[in-house]
């Protein structure tokens, strides 16, 4: 009988969480004169925090153009992203697109998400702009995907290449998430240090949803030069915590470093690691000093990557839209968007015609200025992404 | 030996997540499905004591357990508007999780809270040539103790026997002229109190996010059915059982370590319904 319930709650338990998350609505039903986004990214979960910081980025975006591109309204609706249930999700965007009339998607975050939502989305002809990456195989042909800042397998290349060439490293180990992303990005770290004549002696996966960390430092090969590593921040600071306490001393080479908070509450954890931004609020370029200072003045701080690129591909998207009179069809994008060198945050970047971004990436160090940790800017990759 | 102390490790850590809910469940006969979201409480109510306020962790920790504690004495109140109803009181507490942590994003916004960081607590042990860090040293030592104390409490106290009595026979236990209302209070109390101190000490390793009450709560329950109801002995057996099958499988079969728990959960569920315990309710 006692079996028989704990299995009805697991049962419950599993159903409730399929309908935890419901979308919300900013603006009333779309219209031909309005140009709805639809936002997609994680608001519960271990993820939880990037919708909330995409949500900031989008808005500030919209505070640009005054929630106006090509002579119609802009609006958003946010849509929770289910990153252990990529058909929760899917079933999410469909709500979004046929209830909600989303004009474009910007989202999901994650590549399950995204690997689900597409096929659907290149149906029905609604762009889709990711924020944090995303696999080629998306874009381009009849794809929707605008990829940005770059392919997957190829945004944190230069790690590999750095580790390589400047720091002279001969061999090192990978540590990432079990999940597409994960793995496209810990891959092209390791191929760029192959390629450079360098050994990966050891590859770890940390399967989703894992929230003890232990055993992958203490698993660690370490007769090696480095462990170059990717963990959504928490999980990278639950990492790195033990990693201390074991006292291991093998340098860190950290894939986009650890994003702000949390890199705030383990800053002198990481001082001298070196790790590999997409973006950084150091950067020098106008347009980051522009969106820097709109960020503080809105939401006082400094902002992160997530809100950074939120911000960044719904101002390319409604820069779009404001060129072609308000079509957002994804043959219009493309065409519209194909080879334009926009100014953004984190310098000079474009999309080609297949709809993947190439862009900037820089390595940087940790170190603490003043209060604050940062990761100082060491060196800039060009035109990286495609 | 590496694998064995992280599996005791973590075996700890899932008896702080699980004996109060295997406590709960046999004093009452129901699941109080916001367990988890009463750990979540505790750990960000050590993080803010601890971390944020410089309090000594034992101190923070003293204090998510009285608030765990009043948590859960207003948490029975409510069980007791729909008495004998186990569906109702399943839905009602699966609901009270998503107040909690709605509650919790609101107070403690949503950024998730880091693994707690103190001072005394960092570094390793070595013990018989393996690192044992520090903070995993300690959860284990209040594991332990934890358990040797719910264990006294409830083979050797009187009210312990008030609590196996009412498991057994609740008319039964009432016909005795045993308050058994006040028992279950008490029960649900301290389980909540052991949720507060679980989630402080959990927090050394895991943090303090909105999602742990799903995270724990799964745990738990994984916990409990191999462990069986209302156990001490059998929660603290399941809780090592788990932990070593956890470090095992992520170091010989990484891919398959995810559902390796699951598994067990569903081979103790077909051979031995009433968990390794087998204890009924």
């Amino acid at each position: 009988m006692q079996a028989r319930k704990l299995m009805a709650a697991v049962a419950a338990t599993t159903l409730t969480m399929s309908f935890a998350a419901c979308a919300t609505r900013d603006d009333d039903a779309a219209n031909d004169n309005e140009i709805v986004i639809g936002l997609v990214a994680p608001t519960s979960g271990f993820a939880a925090d990037y919708g909330p910081e995409a949500a900031q980025g989008v808005e500030l975006a919209l505070d640009k153009f005054g929630s106006e591109a090509g002579g119609e309204k802009v609006s958003v609706v946010k849509v929770n992203e289910d990153v252990l249930d990529p058909s929760q999700t899917l079933e999410r965007v469909k709500k979004l697109v046929e209830s909600d009339g989303a004009d474009v998607v910007v989202g999901p975050i994650f590549g399950s998400s995204q690997q689900a939502v597409s096929a659907y989305l290149d149906q029905q002809g609604v762009p889709m702009f990711t924020l944090l990456g995303g696999d080629v195989a998306l874009a381009g042909g009849d794809g929707s995907g605008f990829i940005w800042p770059g392919a997957d397998k190829k945004t944190a290349a230069p790690l590999g290449t750095y580790a390589a060439e400047e720091l002279g490293y001969k061999k090192i180990a990978t540590l990432g998430p079990d999940y597409a992303y994960g793995q496209n990005a810990i891959a092209g770290v390791a191929d760029a240090f192959k390629s450079a004549g360098g050994e990966v002696s050891q590859q770890q996966w940390v399967p989703l949803g894992t929230t003890d960390m232990l055993q992958y430092a203490t698993k660690l090969d370490q007769d090696v030069d480095a462990l170059a590593m990717w963990l959504v921040p928490n999980d990278a600071a639950a990492f790195v915590r033990e990693y201390r306490n074991l006292g291991i001393k093998v340098p860190l080479l950290m894939f986009q470093g650890v994003f702000d908070p949390t890199y705030q509450s383990i800053g002198d954890e990481l001082s001298g690691e070196i790790g590999l931004n997409e973006y950084n609020h150091l950067l020098d370029y106008p347009e980051n000093a522009a969106f820097t200072k709109a960020y503080d003045a809105k939401y006082h701080g400094i902002p992160n990557q997530t809100v950074a690129f939120a911000y960044t591909v719904t101002d390319i998207f409604l820069t779009g839209a404001d060129e072609t009179d308000g079509d957002t069809s994804v043959k219009a994008l493309r065409e519209e968007l194909d080879g334009k060198v926009f100014d953004t945050v984190i310098g000079p970047a474009s999309y080609d015609a297949d709809g993947v971004a190439a862009s900037n990436r820089t390595v940087v160090k940790a170190i603490k200025d003043g209060s604050r940790y940062e990761w100082e800017p060491v060196k800039t990759y060009e035109n990286v992404g495609h | 030996m590496q694998i064995i102390a992280n599996g005791i490790s973590l075996g700890a850590v899932l008896f702080l997540m699980g004996s109060g809910l295997a406590l709960l469940l046999g004093a009452m006969g129901v699941l109080n499905l916001a367990h988890g979201a009463v750990y979540m409480v505790g750990a960000f109510v050590t993080s803010t004591l601890a971390v944020d306020q410089g309090y000594p962790l034992v101190v923070a920790i003293l204090g998510a357990a009285v608030i765990c504690a009043a948590l859960g004495l207003a948490l029975e109140r409510l069980f007791r508007f729909i008495p004998g109803r186990p569906n109702e009181q399943i839905l009602m507490s699966f609901g009270l999780i998503y107040v909690l942590a709605n509650l919790a994003q609101w107070i403690w916004g949503p950024i998730a809270k880091a693994p707690f960081r103190i001072s005394w607590l960092e570094g390793a042990v070595q013990i018989g040539g393996v690192s044992v860090p520090a903070n995993r040293l300690a959860i284990a030592v209040v594991g332990f103790a934890i358990a040797l104390m719910l264990w006294l409490v409830q083979d050797r106290t009187r009210v312990g026997a008030m609590v196996r009595a009412g498991m057994d026979d609740a008319e039964m236990t009432k016909g005795l002229g045993i308050n058994l209302d006040r028992v279950v209070l008490a029960v649900f109390v301290l389980g909540s109190a052991v949720a507060g101190i679980a989630g402080g000490m959990g927090g050394l390793v895991l943090g303090a996010n909105t999602n742990q009450p799903m995270e724990v709560l799964l745990m738990a329950l994984v916990v409990v059915v191999v462990g069986g109801i209302g156990s001490v002995p059998g929660t603290l057996v399941a809780a090592l059982v788990i932990g070593l099958l956890d470090a095992f499988s992520r170091d010989r079969f990484p891919e398959m370590s995810s559902v390796m728990l699951y598994l067990l959960m569903a081979g103790v569920l077909v051979l031995r319904p009433t968990g390794l315990s087998g204890r009924t309710a």
